[in-house]
């Protein structure tokens, strides 16, 4: 079990807890609140509180995220809301939807400039580093994404350009 | 042969030490690596393609992938004339530092 990045205490009786997943060993209630730092994109440093929701072992109650407003373009697993607060749940569904819907449109993009495999590989290379880069800075993540395109067309650019020079100058 | 630029000699030699398992971004992490600072995945991308143009760089698909949407990776291998280059690069450097005493950088 990874282990918690901010302190976890029970909701109801307050003791703290070793582990969220696990019932309160003081009143065995299952409801967690964990004292996270807000994230919001102001990049605020003041401290708050949140309570998280209780989770299977596998995936979030769907009704649960319903009820939340949180609608999920895939099933969301453990792993994604592990450490989530209440708060963070909406910055996760904006972090989830709109940067998928730019990655395909500039996926669509290299499709249409590349070769066929060249687009393909470079658009599953895109995809491994623009989620690794969603994990450590989401903030950055579509700013990077355009940048790594933008080096693509123009090196095609100047690939196509070098051609040309070179057939012009009879090498 | 065709000389090695500036970026695409790490490129070259991190493929060439990746055997088997060179595809964009295990380069680009390993050209990272060894040159100690962060490179562009754009930049990799285009080094590699120029590669292949100037012949010193062979490349076959991989197996689809079912968790990026069935698209596969570009895995790259040197070519005879790649590996030649490689050490034709290698030995001009010796040949330029030979002789020479310094100190290690950041010394």
């Amino acid at each position: 079990m990874a282990p918690n990045v901010f302190p976890v205490t029970c909701t109801d009786c307050g003791s703290p807890k070793q582990d969220q997943d696990l019932p309160c060993p003081n009143c065995g209630s299952v409801r967690t609140t964990v004292h996270a730092a807000a994230r919001g994109q102001s990049f605020s440093s003041a401290r708050a509180t949140a309570t998280v929701i209780p989770y299977s072992d596998t995936v979030y109650d769907s009704a649960e995220l319903e009820q939340l407003g949180i609608k999920a373009v895939r099933p969301l697993t453990k792993s994604d809301l592990a450490y989530l607060a209440k708060s963070d749940l909406e910055m996760l569904r904006r972090s989830h939807e709109r940067p998928a819907q730019r990655f395909n449109t500039l996926a669509k993009f290299l499709d249409l400039i590349l070769k066929p495999d060249n687009a393909e590989s470079a658009i599953v290379n895109l995809a491994e580093l623009y989620e690794r880069r969603l994990r450590a800075d989401p903030s950055h993540a579509q700013r990077w994404l355009v940048a790594q395109v933008g080096w693509i067309v123009f090196g095609r650019a100047m690939d196509v350009f070098r051609h040309f020079m070179r057939a012009r100058a009879g090498k | 042969m065709g000389d090695l630029g500036r970026f695409e000699l790490p490129v070259l030699a991190a493929v060439a030490r990746l055997r088997g398992n060179a595809y964009g971004v295990s380069v680009m992490d390993e050209v990272s690596k060894r040159e100690g600072r962060e490179v562009s995945y754009g930049a990799v991308h285009v080094t590699l393609d120029r590669l292949m143009a100037k012949g010193f760089l062979t490349s076959k698909m991989g197996e689809p992938t079912p968790e990026r949407g069935g698209r596969r990776k570009r895995y790259f291998e040197l070519t005879g004339k790649g590996e030649k280059a490689l050490a034709a690069a290698r030995s001009r450097y010796r040949t330029n530092f030979a002789g020479l005493n310094l100190k290690p950088a950041g010394a």
